[in-house]
């Protein structure tokens, strides 16, 4: 079977991401997957391409297998014995799905931001610097280097300059987020994973998260998971739809939102889904 | 289509459609008396269309006013994004109609006075008779969501613009025939210069018929059968 | 009274109510009685409990005397002494239960909570675990004497600590158990997503954040075994000298000296066992206020 392949989109829109050579390189191909949490098939049989540098949101109703898939990629599913993927994801043509895959490794170049804000108990600079330091032996000069650049990429540092020494589960639920972000952003993974990222955030919050995001996208592969069809809109250039666990449609963003091509896609984004 | 979720989105799409339906029923009806009035030289009947301008305007106002709520409250997507985009361009569309209608009355305010032989008019009441009916099709296309309809309007377009250039030749041997004649012809050519744009109103709406309806606009290059603007004759004049 | 006061205000609104109201004047009445059953069962309890405390601190504040803490336990017959062997003894004893028993029951609780999880093995382990947290502690001390004191020919402190720690383990391995199972998932999802491997986020994250529930956990089987009877006898046993400073042959201790002086016919004896369980009573107390205000600290942050 093929992979779904963004079809192209009316010339009349001026935001279209085109192909450009080096612009549209696949950064994680998926072909075949499927998921399984014990009995239950939770994907079925997905093909899809992730392009590198660009934002792809993934959208469909609850259940419909889209945070399962996003979490294929970071393999962090292998954390409960009953979960088990079948297929291939191929990042930079690398099965990850294979036993002889480091998961801790693909981790560290995986990153993952999840709906629920997650500070570790310890200081916003501990925080920041646990996942290079797993991996990394930096000296004293270079982490403090590195947490304030990954602190002013996740535009928090000038929030949190004076207190790095305070925990982080002081910051505010905004705060948090993007203290995750950081922490992520501080490994220098090569692809993000935003696990509904600002469902619990005010929408001053979520603006800054989205501008970030928007942002981090010259630097990496993100993938996004959101139930807010305006944000998918904003922030990704690709998008995908799910439901029931399987990839309805997928394609340039402006075309899914503004003239999907299947019928459950139309009545999902309209808000005709029954 | 299916209907919303929320059945007040539906109420809210369905209000603007029933308002577009309302300026189409006032803006044919303007086109028609106000070609009326000048073939008949009727004044009352062309005051009553200059009368009947603002509340066209009035209703215009309020569609943009409620597309533009929907659009804040609703965040609307696809077909819905574009219902409402449609109803903004074609209420706009409808209102310069009426106002082309509004000018075309006014100019009989002004001929009232003369008499000029009855066949003088008839090319523009031959013009407008073919623009009434675009119009009356493009409102129906909308009405049924029928592209097929709309793109019908947008490609007969070309013979109004055919017959415009036919009837100002026309008009223009009038007026060499007979210097009386120039008024009055120079008034019917601006009548029949309204009324094609009148023909352009209805194409644009074709346009956004097809857009509102398949999601892809229509191409740029519209059939242009107007060639008054490079005729020898006025380039000799 | 307020409390009456209030019920009167509840009739007086119900009859205001009138018609009005849909609740069933049966099912009024009940609700009344039941509420007085809970009321009157809670005094009754309330009573015994002060009515224990009230003596013991009657009777153990006009015991309390400085000599309790520098004089060494009498001798049958002989007057005065005081309880400072016993002191130190239950102190040492304790401290050595608790020294072997927080690690064990820690990475026991670990081990249960991160890596058996739902695994067979784990509910096996938890069900054991259960049962020797409502052991008789009589048996407790009966194991430790056949396995420690027995085959070493005499009492020892040693065999008294290891008597405890039994009794402190499933309690650490409980608690440990329960508070690492209240730290959210997403926590360690969020580790092991940046790479940490099991240990790490263990060590680094999980350990951490229960870390507050883990110790008050150590400090409530400290005060459990601090009180413990049953065990040392049979172990530490107990006398009226300083102990050795290897631990070996009897140690005093504070609960057997309560128990061994409380049954004697001599007055002083009867007067130190009352000032050693104030003293007793008094430390679990103060031990459970820290835990809660460690718990309480920690929920403010």
């Amino acid at each position: 079977m093929m992979a779904v392949q963004p079809t192209s989109v009316s010339a009349a829109l001026p935001d279209a991401p085109r192909a450009a050579p080096g612009d549209e390189r696949v950064r994680i191909a998926i072909r075949n997957l499927d998921f399984f949490y014990g009995d239950f098939r939770g994907l079925k049989s997905i093909n899809m391409d992730f392009r590198d540098r660009k934002v792809t949101a993934l959208i469909g109703p609850s259940g419909c297998g889209k945070s399962t898939l996003l979490r294929t990629f970071n393999r962090i599913y292998s954390l409960y014995p009953e979960q088990r993927a079948t297929g291939q994801i191929l990042l930079d043509g690398r099965n990850i799905i294979g036993n002889d895959v480091d998961v801790n490794e693909l981790r560290s170049r995986v990153g993952m931001v999840f709906q629920k804000t997650t500070p570790f108990p310890m200081s916003i600079y501990d925080n920041v610097a646990f996942g290079m330091r797993l991996y990394e032996k930096l000296s004293r000069a270079d982490t403090d280097e590195r947490v304030e650049s990954a602190l002013r990429k996740a535009a928090l540092w000038d929030e949190v300059k004076d207190k790095l020494k305070n925990p982080g589960t002081g910051l505010s639920g905004g705060q948090q987020q993007r203290l995750c972000i950081a922490r992520t952003v501080a490994q220098q993974p090569e692809v993000i994973l935003f696990d509904e990222p600002t469902s619990a955030l005010d929408p001053i919050s979520t603006g800054k998260i989205e501008e970030l995001i928007d942002q981090l996208r010259s630097e990496f592969t993100i993938a996004i998971v959101t139930h807010n069809m305006q944000q998918a809109a904003r922030i990704s250039q690709y998008t995908a739809f799910m439901y029931l666990g399987e990839l309805i449609e997928f394609g340039p963003t402006n075309q899914i939102f503004m003239n999907p091509g299947k019928k459950q896609t139309h009545d999902y984004v309209t808000g005709r889904f029954g | 289509m299916a209907e919303h979720i929320v059945s007040s989105f539906d109420k809210e799409l369905e209000g603007l459609r029933a308002s577009i339906a309302e300026m189409g029923g006032l803006s044919e009806k303007m086109l028609s008396d106000s070609v009326d009035a000048l073939v008949r030289r009727d004044v009352s009947l062309a005051q009553s269309v200059i009368a009947a301008d603002p509340r066209l305007d009035m209703l215009q106002r309020d569609i943009e006013e409620r597309a533009i709520l929907t659009i804040a409250r609703r965040q609307p997507l696809a077909v819905d994004l574009r219902e409402v985009i449609a109803a903004i361009r074609i209420s706009g569309d409808l209102e310069r109609i009426g106002d082309l209608a509004k000018n075309c009355a006014k100019r009989v305010l002004a001929l009232s006075d003369g008499f000029q032989s009855q066949k003088i008019v008839l090319g523009v009441e031959n013009i407008a008779d073919l623009v009434s009916e675009q119009l009356k099709d493009v409102l129906d296309a909308y009405a049924q969501h029928d592209v097929a309809q709309a793109d019908d309007v947008w490609q007969r377009d070309g013979s109004i613009d055919a017959i415009y250039t036919s009837l100002f030749r026309e008009l223009l041997t009038y007026m060499m025939e007979d210097p009386r004649n120039i008024s009055f012809c120079a008034h019917l050519l601006f009548c029949a210069k309204n009324i094609e744009r009148i023909g352009d109103h209805t194409t644009n709406i074709a346009e956004t018929i097809h857009y509102l309806v398949t999601g892809v606009s229509l191409p740029t290059d519209r059939p242009k059968n107007d060639r008054t603007a490079t005729l020898p004759e006025v380039d000799a004049a | 009274m307020s409390a009456t006061a209030l019920t009167t205000g509840g009739e007086l609104a119900a009859a205001e109510a009138g018609d009005w109201s849909r609740v069933r004047s049966g099912r009024r009445v009940a609700d009344r009685a039941l509420k007085l059953g809970c009321i009157g069962v809670t005094a009754i309890g309330v009573f015994a409990l002060g009515w224990i405390l009230l003596m013991l601190l009657f009777q153990g504040i006009a015991a309390l005397r400085p000599s309790i803490f520098t004089e060494v336990t009498p001798g049958p017959g002989s007057a005065g002494g005081g309880l400072a062997n016993a002191i130190v003894g239950s102190l040492v004893l304790t401290f050595f239960g608790i020294l072997v028993a927080t690690p064990i029951g820690v990475l026991a609780g670990t081990y249960l909570a991160e890596y058996a999880r739902t695994s067979k093995l784990a509910s096996i382990v938890r069900f054991i675990n259960d049962i020797l947290l409502s052991a008789p502690s009589i048996l407790i001390g009966l194991f430790v004497y056949t396995l420690f004191v027995a085959p070493f020919g005499g009492y020892s402190g040693w065999a008294g600590s290891i008597a405890l720690a039994i009794i402190a383990i499933p309690v650490i391995v409980r608690t440990t158990e329960d508070m690492l199972r209240l730290v959210p998932n997403t926590l360690r999802e969020a580790a092991a997503a940046l790479g940490a491997p099991p240990s790490v986020v263990i060590r680094l994250v999980t350990w951490r954040a229960a870390r507050v529930g883990i110790v008050t956990g150590v400090i409530l089987a400290t005060a459990r075994i601090a009180g413990e009877t049953a065990p040392l006898l049979f172990t530490a046993l107990n006398n009226n000298f300083w102990f050795k400073p290897n631990l070996t042959g009897g140690v005093s201790n504070l609960p057997v000296t309560i128990y061994q002086f409380a049954l004697s016919p001599y007055g002083n004896w009867q007067e130190l066992a009352w000032a050693g369980a104030l003293l007793i009573t008094a430390t679990i107390l103060g031990l459970s206020i820290a835990a809660r205000l460690i718990i309480k600290r920690d929920a403010n942050r």
